[in-house]
């Protein structure tokens, strides 16, 4: 299986649907739909 | 995430949003909105599922997690900006930001306006014409 790479500048990023804190699903298409997003992907805590 | 946190209200004004993601499940995810008092939501990729689309899967630690990344997507989805952190766990936030406040769509810095350094033909066409008619002129010592 090949390993998938980050996407680059220029590439459409993958659509996905996580819940947040609060176990709410979030739509990544619905937090941008409206303007530009700064989406941070983090180690975790501990 | 306490970076992000400090700089949120930066980022709202530059009419931004925030989100973002780890493997870790809801409920730590709260509990480190609370602790940090974080204004952006925390996303669960329990399943990895996300974390590995993005290819940003470290197999290699507690049982997969997320190598460190950070983007800046259009409303289209489309990747205005990546910075990638397969080491340390911070990410810059200087280089992001300066990226955010020299605008979206700006195209790279440093292109000058100038395509060309030697005359064109029809510049060369000029100079000869006018040394021809004027003569070759130096300036006097």
């Amino acid at each position: 299986m090949t390993e998938t790479r980050p996407p680059d500048v220029g590439d459409v990023a993958p659509d996905f649907t996580l819940p947040d804190a609060t176990s709410t699903l979030r739509r990544l298409a619905d937090l941008r739909a409206v303007r530009p997003t700064v989406l941070v992907f983090y180690r975790g805590h501990w | 995430m306490a970076e992000y946190r400090d700089r949120f209200a930066e980022l709202t004004s530059l009419g931004l949003g925030l989100a973002a993601v780890s493997v870790d499940a809801p409920e730590r995810s709260l509990a480190l909105t609370a602790q940090l008092q974080l204004p952006f939501p925390l996303l669960s990729d329990t399943g990895r599922e996300v974390v590995q689309a993005y290819g940003l899967f470290n197999r290699s630690e507690k049982g997969g997690i997320a190598y460190p990344a950070t983007f800046v997507l259009s409303p289209d989805r489309v990747v205005r900006f990546r910075s990638l952190d397969r080491v340390a766990t911070r990410v810059d936030l200087g280089g992001l930001f300066a990226f955010l406040r020299s605008g979206l769509e700006q195209s790279p810095p440093g292109v000058p306006a100038r395509s060309r350094v030697v005359p064109a033909a029809r510049d060369w066409l000029r100079i000869m014409s006018n040394m021809l008619r004027y003569g070759i002129r130096t300036p006097k010592p």
